[in-house]
């Protein structure tokens, strides 16, 4: 009987060891996600891919882009607020184009930035020539709080990004700060060109 | 070299009839392995899957999107011509009011993916690949917009043309799939997958 008891017991010690290092395993989304170097803004990032520095963020409650003939594009609302990211980027090795940049809010949702044409993650850009210009995210009013720039090569999240290079930059976005740029974002803001450096 | 011969002692016991102590306890395991698989899956009653049916105007919310159809028109002239060139044909246009629930960008082209649509008289079935026209938010008056972002309602038009032979439409029936955002068979990368069980039946008349 006493041997009984005592291989239960151990059985039951065994399962719990086991149910614990699933429990400390990480997913798979985890295990895969991009290396990412963080940064604050005005500071440059660097990783094997690109070069990264953010300069300044507007809100506005329209855009409308400014082209390289210097001709006004069409204004576009939205139902939230438009973060414009101003940045510098540079391609290290190859050619580089951000097609993977989000804004990942302090609840941990990701806004892709928009598809509006002109702007710095539409451009590709060539190894040791920076660029300079807008990156455009539309989200709701009361999320800019917190916000952090996340910025990978690839649009999707299909795999194509697993263990490459990320940024992450802290937008300097505290509570009070984030509350008076919302209060007083202009309704309509002209947004320049990419400029290359 | 022979194998030597286990002490009789224990050659009995391994050998001899199981024990009373040991039936019961396996009995009790099998039973209460059933009970906490079967329980939290709603216990040992029947299973009938049961689709919600929705009417115009009636909301819905998923893992992925919430919407609520508001109007569906059958119309002889392309209501969203690209580039300024109308195409011939007969459409069948579907306003919705959407807002993504989930944590990722979404876009019309997603949503679309998810609706198949049947029309009455004819019973046919609109090819949510081949009859599709166009997909967009209604925005600012143009087309080229179609992301949906986190928290933002927007109002979404899907364009489908309706194939030659098929008599104009007068009621649609639309199943809404639903998404979810988990890890696949093969890999346990998460990804969006679709639900079994459709998200709810949308029995609606077509506007002219």
């Amino acid at each position: 009987m006493k041997r009984a008891i005592v291989s239960v017991l151990t059985g039951v010690v065994l399962l719990a060891g086991i149910l614990g290092v699933r429990r400390a395993d990480p997913d798979g989304d985890r295990k895969y996600e991009p290396i990412a170097t963080s940064g604050v803004m005005g500071q440059q990032v660097n990783t094997t891919t690109f070069q990264l520095r953010v300069d300044r963020v507007e809100l506005a409650g329209s855009v409308r882009i400014l082209d390289s003939y210097g001709l006004l594009g069409t204004t576009k609302t939205t139902a939230g607020i438009w973060v414009v990211v101003w940045a510098t980027v540079a391609a290290t090795t190859e050619e580089f184009q951000m097609q993977g940049a989000r804004l990942r809010t302090t609840d941990g949702v990701e806004y892709l930035t928009s598809t509006v044409q002109g702007t710095l993650d539409k451009t590709a850009l060539q190894p040791g020539i920076p660029a300079y210009g807008p990156i455009l995210f539309e989200i709701p009013r009361d999320k800019l709080a917190g916000a952090v720039l996340r910025v990978t090569r690839h649009g999707t999240k299909g795999g194509l990004d697993h263990l490459g290079p990320a940024v992450d930059v802290d937008l300097g976005l505290s509570g009070s700060y984030a509350k008076s740029l919302v209060q007083r974002t202009p309704a309509l803001l002209t947004v320049d060109q990419v400029r290359e450096l | 070299m022979t194998t030597p011969d286990p002490p009789p002692g224990r050659t009995e016991s391994l050998r001899g009839p199981i024990r009373p102590w040991i039936l019961l306890t396996a009995i009790l395991f099998a039973l209460a392995t059933v009970l906490a698989l079967a329980w939290p899956a709603g216990g040992l009653r029947e299973f009938t899957p049961e689709t919600p049916h929705r009417r115009l105007g009636e909301p819905i919310t998923g893992h992925r999107l919430a919407m609520k159809p508001y109007k569906v028109s059958f119309l002889a002239k392309d209501p969203a011509p690209s580039l300024g060139d109308a195409k011939p044909g007969r459409f069948l246009a579907i306003e919705l009011e959407v807002t993504n629930v989930s944590h990722q960008t979404a876009t019309v082209s997603d949503l679309a993916l998810n609706l198949r649509l049947t029309v009455s008289p004819s019973g046919a079935t609109i090819d949510r690949f081949r009859d599709k026209v166009a997909g967009f938010v209604i925005r600012d008056g143009r087309f080229d917009r179609d992301q949906l972002q986190p928290g933002l309602t927007e109002r979404v038009m899907i364009v489908y043309t309706v194939p030659v032979p098929l008599p104009d439409p007068t009621h649609l029936t639309m199943t809404v799939i639903d998404k979810e955002y988990v890890g696949g068979f093969q890999s346990d990368l998460s990804e969006w997958y679709d639900v079994d069980d459709p998200l709810a039946i949308y029995d609606l008349d077509v506007g002219r």
